[in-house]
């Protein structure tokens, strides 16, 4: 799951460092928005801006987990 | 006058009203004032002052403080690189600015130079005044800033809301929207804000039912900066049935012009309404827009000659195509000039192409616009490689050169850039195929 996360967004935001640990300072809010619009699409669930809080976009790892928490709710 | 005895006005007429808020941090109009007065202090004195924006309180006292020292403020993207920070404290050092200068707000041109914009304390009275009448900012409104300071979109909103004696609330953008919905829930019972075109996309795409629920609150919503969709505009009829919706005429050459409430029942596609008070628009026999009055700019600084390419008797003429409709309001239809607008910012496609032909990897590129879901229009890069490159390589060896909003969003491998016959890059043949 994570490796299919970091390539889905680094083939969509290559600038982005997404082995930091402060990833959502580091972002914009196009980047974000990215972010939610890629991750929706390719796992089909609900993301809102909302859920783009700096603790869920800590990490890739808080990425992932994020996604696996909305997986469970569909 | 200066902008700023508004405030000296403000702080004896409604000392313990909130002027700013940031977060935890609130200044009354007595503080803000006194607070601008200690920053003069370390503030240089009739000098042109180069500095990177901040999303803050501190920008502000910074900014005003350096108008209240006689000096010429001159605020960069937080992201400018070094390089081109110096680059613009280069262009400005020793520079002497026409009286009455109280900035220089730097944007791109056609062929990618950066151009200094010359504002006067006049101009900014009057894109306040213009404001305060046009779209009726009042003493008890909350205006949140969700835009960059160093853009004119957000700035200008400073001018109207302090004129008014109303309350500024800064947030930084639509990066963590929570943020902005905090703001709404400040105890305030009117709230304004402008949003680009993007902003509005992201807020109706991924928060379209809790900003509804913030509907009666919101007084009015000002864009700009870039074209949005009639759709996105039907949509935020729908989700701010009450509010006024504004769809502004501005640049930072021409200050604020003209605007239009969208929310009049008949949401006309590309309306930017009628000039205000201080403005005046005229069509040439080209179909350009023209502009006059006391908003416009001083000129460009360093650069009399592209000046005068623009600027004749006053008059600022535009690449905008446009025309008055039968009720005397501005209609827009593109631009003449190959400049791309991406997310309420132009970029000059050939400073993109430069950047890229720098790489030795690259032999031959175009920059291009090509649609993007939630901009609207992004940068696209279509490369001819001279060795194996990757799309990150090329997009990390832009972000150490650029501000963020010049780096290519999409990449194109080619074995062939189109060219006209004469050998110049077809930018027609790209446009028609994008």
């Amino acid at each position: 799951m994570k490796e299919k996360i970091l390539t889905l967004l680094e083939d969509a935001l290559p600038t982005v460092d997404w082995s930091s640990d402060f990833l959502f300072s580091a972002m914009d809010s196009l980047a974000v928005t990215t972010v939610l619009a890629v991750l929706s699409e390719e796992f089909k669930i609900s993301l809102n801006s909302e859920d783009a809080t700096p603790k869920n976009f800590m990490t890739i790892d808080s990425i992932v987990s994020l996604v696996e928490t909305k997986l469970k709710e569909k | 006058m200066i902008f700023e005895d508004f405030i000296k006005r403000n702080s004896e007429l409604y000392p313990t009203k909130p002027a700013v808020i940031c977060g935890d941090n609130t200044l009354t109009y007595s503080e803000l004032w006194q607070k601008i007065l200690d920053k003069t202090a370390s503030l240089p004195k009739n000098e042109v002052v180069v500095f990177r924006v901040s999303q803050d309180i501190d920008f502000l006292l910074t900014y005003f403080g350096l108008h209240v020292n006689g000096s010429v403020a001159v605020p960069l993207e937080k992201d400018v690189p070094e390089e081109g920070f110096k680059e613009v404290a280069k262009l400005v050092k020793g520079f002497k600015t026409p009286e009455g200068t109280a900035d220089i707000l730097f944007t791109t041109g056609t062929t990618g130079k950066k151009k200094g914009v010359m504002i006067s304390h006049r101009a900014i009275v009057a894109d306040g005044e213009n404001l305060v009448e046009g779209q009726k900012f009042t003493h008890n409104l909350a205006f949140v800033v969700a835009g960059p300071f160093n853009h004119i979109g957000s700035l200008s909103k400073v001018y109207p809301t302090v004129i008014q004696g109303a309350t500024l609330i800064i947030t930084e953008g639509m990066k963590n929207v929570n943020d902005f919905f905090t703001a709404l829930d400040l105890p305030f019972t009117k709230f304004a804000t402008f949003l680009v075109p993007s902003a509005i996309r992201i807020l109706l795409q991924f928060s379209g039912e809790k900003f509804k629920r913030y509907a009666s609150k919101i007084d009015f919503i000002e864009t700009g900066a870039a074209p949005i969709s009639h759709s996105d505009m039907l949509k935020l009829c729908e989700t701010l049935p009450q509010s006024r919706l504004y769809n502004t005429y501005a640049s930072t050459e021409t200050g604020i012009i003209s605007t239009y409430n969208f929310n009049d029942g008949r949401c006309l596609e590309g309306c930017l309404g009628r000039p205000m008070s201080h403005s005046k628009i005229i069509i040439t026999p080209e179909g350009l827009i023209s502009c006059s009055g006391n908003t416009i700019m001083s000129g460009y600084a360093c650069d009399e000659e592209l000046t005068r390419k623009i600027m004749k008797n006053n008059t600022i003429y535009t690449s905008d195509f446009g025309k008055i409709d039968e009720d005397g309001m501005l209609r827009i239809f593109g631009r003449s000039d190959d400049v791309i607008n991406t997310g309420g910012f132009k970029v000059a496609p050939t400073e993109v192409e430069s950047i890229a032909l720098s790489m030795p990897q690259i032999s031959d590129c175009i920059c291009v616009a090509a649609p993007h879901p939630v901009l609207g229009t992004a940068l696209k890069l279509i490369y001819v490689p001279s060795s194996v490159v990757s799309k990150k390589e090329i997009a990390l060896f832009f972000k150490d050169k650029v501000e963020n909003f010049k780096v290519p969003f999409y990449y194109e491998q080619a074995d062939k850039i189109q060219r006209t016959y004469n050998g110049k890059l077809d930018r027609k043949f790209y446009r028609q195929n994008s």
